[in-house]
């Protein structure tokens, strides 16, 4: 196996526009994959993490790739409600909006409130991406699991 | 000065408040509890203040308290067995516990107020915020802040709900170390029984609300809705019977008689 074949292919791959790589010859098989983000110090880490345990199982089935990347519908990640409330996109009525569409959130940054009774629940980003939908509506009713948000990662 | 060694020798719990830190002053203590990347990380922490700087209620309401005379704590709650469930629910278990540890004590008459206030002869002796954050879809840390009023006699400002406390009640001194082991033992009860039979702590919350089948009025900003108090739904939400027979279910505001 050659470690210099391998350093340049993921370099090929970081500075190409592809998001996968896969590459077989004899017994040799690797994958690539990068996810496509606007950091790109997240992209070197994803890159580096999904050599490695490719490596490591260099039989693995390509099937789970595939099936991770279509839940995830090519890179839009979606942010549902934990509980049955009502949507707020501001700490108080006549304060700012924590975000606007377009927006650069990454894992922290506080998305919106649920309200419910008098239980105030704070929603995080879980992702580093960009809002590119705001899907439900402030001040009205949110049911459980309804997506709320659309980050594209 | 509070006794820890008396809140010890009644203190019951399995994990409720077996953390416990005492402060002389904090600005509120949901959000010490909650703040990310803090050091309070074990599940039934509960952090107490002789002092509230920046108490607060619903929509960032003030929340005053005078200084060692009454019970101001929130509670961690960090383990997902208690976050899976209807964490909607736990402002009734909330509510419930210092009803109990109140008609323990003081033998007080009781009653609930929509969604989680504490009334003894119609005036408020607690109230609860609960807080939560998620990381995307998961509730991640919950705490649930409680005010309860125990030695203080003199409430300044206007209230929406006149406020007692348990001095005010009794005419004389309460021990809030007592009352605090109460509430929490009652807490931890009312939490496990969440978990194994969420429709027991629904069916003993009705029993002390007594406004259900009441007309009131609901108000949230400029908004108000009239009609009957008609039930809770199984997520503790009020059902209001408007004039034509159709029920709305109510997420929130402020609940007046009628």
């Amino acid at each position: 196996m050659d470690l210099n074949l391998i350093k340049k292919l993921i370099k090929l791959l970081e500075t190409s526009s592809l998001t996968d790589l896969e590459i077989e010859e004899n017994d040799f098989k690797i994958k690539l994959a990068k996810k496509v983000s606007f950091y790109s110090p997240a992209d070197q880490s994803n890159t580096v993490q999904t050599v490695s345990s490719s490596l490591a199982q260099p039989q693995s089935d390509p099937q789970t790739q595939k099936k991770s990347d279509k839940e995830e519908d090519q890179n839009q990640h979606i942010i549902h409600s934990p509980i049955v409330g009502t949507f707020y996109r501001a700490p108080a009525p006549d304060a700012d909006s924590f975000i606007q569409v377009g927006d650069v959130v990454s894992p922290g940054t506080v998305l919106c409130i649920v309200e419910a009774m008098k239980l105030m629940n704070e929603i995080e980003s879980d992702v580093s991406g960009k809002i590119i939908k705001i899907l439900a509506e402030n001040g009205k009713p949110v049911e459980f699991g309804q997506p709320l948000f659309l980050i594209q990662t | 000065m509070f006794s820890f060694e008396n809140f010890d020798l009644k203190l019951d719990t399995d994990f409720i408040g077996r953390n416990f830190i005492y402060t002389e002053e904090a600005d509120s203590t949901n959000s010490v509890l909650l703040e990310k990347g803090n050091k309070y990380t074990i599940n039934g922490t509960v952090f107490f203040t002789e002092k509230q700087l920046k108490g607060k209620g619903r929509k960032n309401r003030p929340w005053y308290s005078a200084k060692d005379l009454n019970l101001t704590f929130s509670i961690l709650l960090a383990h997902k067995k208690y976050l899976s469930g209807n964490p909607v629910l736990l402002n009734f278990a909330g509510s419930l516990a210092v009803a109990n540890a109140l008609e323990n004590l003081y033998q007080f008459r009781v009653e609930l107020k929509w969604p989680n206030d504490v009334l003894v002869n119609g005036k408020k002796i607690c109230g609860i915020l609960i807080e939560s954050t998620s990381e995307g879809s998961k509730i991640e840390r919950l705490v649930i802040g409680f005010g309860i009023n125990v030695n203080q006699t003199m409430f300044q400002g206007s209230y929406a709900v006149p406020p007692t406390s348990v001095r005010l009640e009794i005419n004389e001194n309460a021990e809030r170390e007592r009352l605090l082991a109460e509430v929490l033992n009652n807490f931890e009860l009312l939490l496990i029984s969440l978990i194994e039979s969420p429709e027991t702590i629904l069916k003993d919350w009705k029993q002390k609300c007594s406004m259900i089948g009441d007309k009131i009025s609901i108000s949230e900003g400029e908004e108000v809705k009239y009609g009957i108090f008609e039930d809770v739904d199984e997520n503790g939400f009020l059902l209001l019977k408007d004039q034509n027979n159709r029920i709305e279910k109510i997420h929130y505001g402020d609940v007046s008689l009628r």
